[in-house]
């Protein structure tokens, strides 16, 4: 049987990540993935936060994909009619180090697969794993894939096999996931002239736009993103996996609805639709799984439920490549040490501890039970009201105060200005 | 036996604007579109179940640019034992090739004075380019072989080829027209095209893949173009359907009564009929009917 | 028993209405929201909310169309369409981004895994709903959907 001292499943992000940690140090490594090439099956928004690659690949902007760079962010509050906008832009973001990149999985996935490749990774695409070797002390000792003579050993095996992960569940690290842990994510990459999208978006050269929409879906606490390429833009939702099968609407229909809101509408018109998919999102807040490692096994990324959903705000690629570094530097330095039982591969939990990953997870762990609730959702209606009575003028009527206005729009929300103040403070709190 | 396979590296999702049908080069991913199409794909799977049955070697050779060698090595790891890309002497893009070009050039391999010299070449009957499928014909031309073309189904098993001294004959199914089959002894040395489908392509085994197929495709490069042939006709531009003209709405009514004669039937088409006739009549019937309608011309 | 063929009557408008494709549309309510009845709690207070499109550009099997599939032989998930029948909400019929999930005249389902995204979805729906008629996996290495844009 072949034997590699590292075995990583899934080249996203994150196994791609630790593929190239692991081979970078030293450790002989096998990536394996299930799609015809790396990023086949994947789905995203269209954001990278690339910084977590700095130390990685130097100057990876360089060699990466990458189709615009984010120099204007924006959250849109809205109802079936009126929007309210905080729109962000910053120049320098154009230019190196970068803050946001938008790429496409085919493209972003596969270059990263291909830099773990050159650091001496070997790739081996169209292959599923399928089960996980144990030994006779049921420490995972490799993987069965589903090829002939398809049984690999190895000194660690790597999970980075996404939001359904077999793997974890097989290696008892994930109890079944439930409805309630996850959201489906939906999007449509729509195709508009390059120039089209700078003249709508107000962009130039490699600028690019990242929009999230809060409240234009109705009766469903979906949010919805916009996120521009050079020559398409993409638009989906994410909607928690329990609501949507509550609502009984179907997913395509909740970006119709999205693309029909008449604030949204006038960037998409006359777009023609290149692709449309779909793919779940784990919930971080509660999919985490408690346990990341076991004997001879580490769980990285989407498959662990590393993933930051802070609202309308969803950062999961800089996520998984964080967490595969952690379990690259932690598989190799076990392997080194020629002991990969759980208690020396432990280590890769402190890693993330001391880094943003479960820092961050930590930090806004409240924010997305917060945003989904009854009483946070009416808060998009809420502000876009309070901005139509504040900008409407009606004279001979003189000017409403801003306290009164917020007064009589809570009321008619059915809130008083004491839960206000509360809420707000809640949701300051939980984003730390 | 020495058999050989005949890929041909093309793209497997070529961008076609629905409009005017011409295939367009910007909304390309262009990674990782490139392949061999499911003939090809079944004629190497057939090349590898003849060569099994009949004690043998499979070369799999591609007329193509670099890029090729990606499906030659696959080709290895599900068995091939070698893999041979051949380069065109003539520039332009690879594609633009006749027919008898790339013939010619897979003879020069193939052939037996080539460097993978074989009694039979399986090729797919057409590639998913709009192959016109004359390539197999040509080759089985240039090296004076047998030709089956168009197969669905080609027995490995060697039925023929139990007697001593003989070259085995190869037996194989050819579709015909209104469901027929037809099933042909073809002698060797021959040039035989299947329809996808006819097998389906195995999966390499993982020791396979993790082998190197480092340094193990043979570049060749094919002869100039004979001269003596005037030429053969090249395709001008791309492909796209001829358009037809079909009876459209009375052009003078307005926008919405326009609209339910083309979404409604049968308002403004001709009303459906069903004729009950002798054969003949029924067919005189017909033509009259698609004269009418503008669907035949002339006579 | 009556409930259940209520669901399963409302279902079956649910599924249609999902189908509707431009110019197939019904007339619309004095409303404008010719589907509001369809969709229980779905909210009337305010008319602008739930604004829907008059139309919707794609047809499903047109959007389907822009995805690369590449088909494996043997389906990957396999629902057992007798314990669907038990199934009151069958939250799989709308909920599958892909619409592979057909409720029958006999209350079961039909599913077809040929244009599958592989997100597992459906399966994390029906043990929500108590099920478990679903046995779900991956394709084989190579086949199932193929993503360029995404
Ligand atoms: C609609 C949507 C929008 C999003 N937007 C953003 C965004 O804007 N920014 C952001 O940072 N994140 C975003 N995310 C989240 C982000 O996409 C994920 O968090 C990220 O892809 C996780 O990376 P991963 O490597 O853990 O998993 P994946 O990217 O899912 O990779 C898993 C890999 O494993 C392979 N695999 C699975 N099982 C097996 C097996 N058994 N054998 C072999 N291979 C296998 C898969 O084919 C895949 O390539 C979004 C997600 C969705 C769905």
């Amino acid at each position: 049987m072949t034997r590699f001292d590292v075995v990583v499943v899934g080249a996203g992000p994150a196994g791609s990540a630790a593929a190239l940690t692991a081979a970078q140090a030293g450790a002989s490594v096998l990536l394996l993935e299930r799609g015809p090439f790396p990023g086949a099956k994947n789905v995203h928004g269209g954001v990278i936060y690339g910084r977590v690659l700095d130390d990685l690949v130097p100057r990876w902007w360089e060699q990466a994909p990458i189709q615009r760079w984010v120099t204007r962010r924006s959250l849109m509050m809205a109802t079936g009619a009126q929007a309210l906008s905080v729109d962000y832009r910053n120049g320098a973001w154009a230019e190196p180090p970068y803050n946001g990149a938008i790429a496409y999985r085919s493209e972003f996935d596969s270059w990263l697969a291909g830099v773990a490749e050159r650091a001496g990774a070997r790739l081996v695409c169209s292959t599923t794993a399928t089960a996980l070797l144990r030994g006779p002390d049921g420490s995972v000792r490799g993987v069965r894939t589903d090829r002939e003579g398809g049984e690999v050993e190895a000194g660690v095996v790597i999970a980075c096999d996404g939001a359904n992960s077999l793997l974890a569940r097989e290696a008892g690290l994930r109890p079944s996931g439930s409805a309630e842990d996850f959201a489906l994510g939906a999007k449509e990459v729509l195709a508009l002239p390059r120039d089209e999208i700078d003249r709508r978006f107000g962009l130039t050269g490699r600028e690019g736009a990242a929009m999230e929409v809060l409240g234009c879906t109705a009766d469903v606490p979906a949010s919805a993103f916009l996120h521009t390429a050079l020559d398409t833009v993409s638009v989906g939702v994410l909607v928690p996996a329990a609501d949507l099968a509550r609502s009984r609407i179907r997913p395509e229909e909740l970006i119709a609805e999205v693309k029909a809101h008449p604030a949204i509408a006038p960037y998409l018109r006359g777009a023609e639709l290149k692709e449309y998919a779909a793919h779940l999102v784990p919930d971080g807040s509660r999919a985490v799984l408690p346990r990341l490692a076991g004997p001879g096994i580490l769980v990285c990324g989407d498959a662990a439920g590393l993933v930051l959903t802070a609202g309308p705000w969803l950062e999961g690629v800089n996520f998984a490549i964080g967490s595969g570094i952690a379990a690259g530097e932690a598989a190799a330095a076990a392997v080194r040490a020629g002991d990969t039982g759980a208690a020396a591969l432990a280590g890769y939990r402190s890693r993330l501890e001391s880094s943003f990953v479960l820092g961050d997870l930590h930090r806004f762990r409240d924010v997305p039970h917060l945003m989904r609730s009854e009483r946070m959702r009416r808060y998009p209606r809420l502000a876009c009201d309070a901005a139509e009575r504040l900008l409407t003028v009606d004279n001979p009527r003189p000017k409403p105060g801003v306290t009164t206005v917020l007064r009589e729009v809570a009321a008619a929300h059915g809130a008083r200005m004491r839960d206000l103040a509360r809420d707000g403070w809640q949701l300051l709190r939980s984003f730390g | 036996m020495r058999v050989a396979a005949a890929l041909k590296l093309v793209d497997l999702r070529p961008d076609v604007d629905p409009l005017t049908g011409v295939v367009r080069e910007s909304h390309r991913r262009d990674a990782h579109t490139l392949g061999v199409s499911p003939a090809d794909q079944a004629a190497l799977e057939t090349a590898l179940r003849i060569a099994e049955a009949r004690g043998g070697e499979v070369a799999a050779v591609s007329v193509g640019p670099p890029a090729a060698e990606a499906v030659l090595r696959e080709a290895l790891t599900v068995g091939a034992a070698r893999a041979v890309r051949v380069e065109l002497p003539t520039a332009g893009p690879h594609g633009s090739a006749s027919s008898a070009t790339v013939a010619a050039a897979l003879a020069s391999v193939v052939g037996p004075d080539g460097p993978a010299p074989a009694e039979l070449v399986v090729c797919g009957d057409a590639s998913l380019d709009r192959g016109s499928g004359a390539v197999p014909a040509f080759l089985a031309e240039e090296l004076g072989a047998a030709q089956a073309l168009g197969l669905v189904a080609v027995s490995a098993a060697a039925d023929g080829a139990a007697r001593p001294g003989e070259r085995g004959e190869l037996h194989a199914v050819r579709r015909l027209d209104r469901g027929h089959r037809e099933v042909l002894r073809v002698p060797l040395p021959a040039v035989m095209s299947v329809e996808a489908g006819t097998a389906e392509l195995r999966r390499a085994p993982l020791p396979a893949l993790l082998e190197s197929t480092d340094g193990r495709v043979e570049t060749a490069l094919a002869p100039a173009p004979r001269t003596g042939v005037s030429g053969f006709p090249q395709r001008a531009e791309p492909f796209r359907p001829g358009p037809r003209p079909l009876p459209g709405p009375d052009p003078s009514g307005d926008a919405l009564r326009r609209a339910i004669a083309v979404t409604t039937s049968p308002a403004g088409r001709p009303p459906r009929r069903t004729v009950a006739a002798a054969p003949e009549e029924a067919a005189a019937e017909l033509l009259r009917y698609l004269r009418e309608t503008g669907h035949l011309r002339g006579g | 028993m009556t409930m259940s063929m209520l669901d399963r009557l409302r279902r079956r408008r649910i599924r249609r209405s999902a189908r509707r494709e431009a110019g197939a549309r019904p007339e619309r309510d004095a409303g404008g929201r010719g589907d509001a009845p369809l969709r229980p709690g779905r909210g009337s207070a305010d008319p602008a909310a739930g604004r829907r499109p008059e139309w919707s550009e794609y047809a499903f099997g047109d959007r389907m169309a822009t995805v690369e599939f590449r088909v494996q032989d043997e389906p990957h998930i396999v629902v057992d369409t007798a314990a669907c029948q038990a199934c009151p909400g069958q939250p799989c019929v709308t909920a599958c981004p892909a619409d592979l999930f057909t409720p029958t005249a006999d209350g079961g389902i039909v599913f077809n895994h040929e244009q599958c995204f592989e997100c597992g979805l459906c399966r994390l729906v029906c043990e929500g709903a108590g099920g478990d008629a679903i046995t779900w996996s991956y394709p084989r290495g190579g086949h199932g959907v193929v993503l360029r844009w995404s």
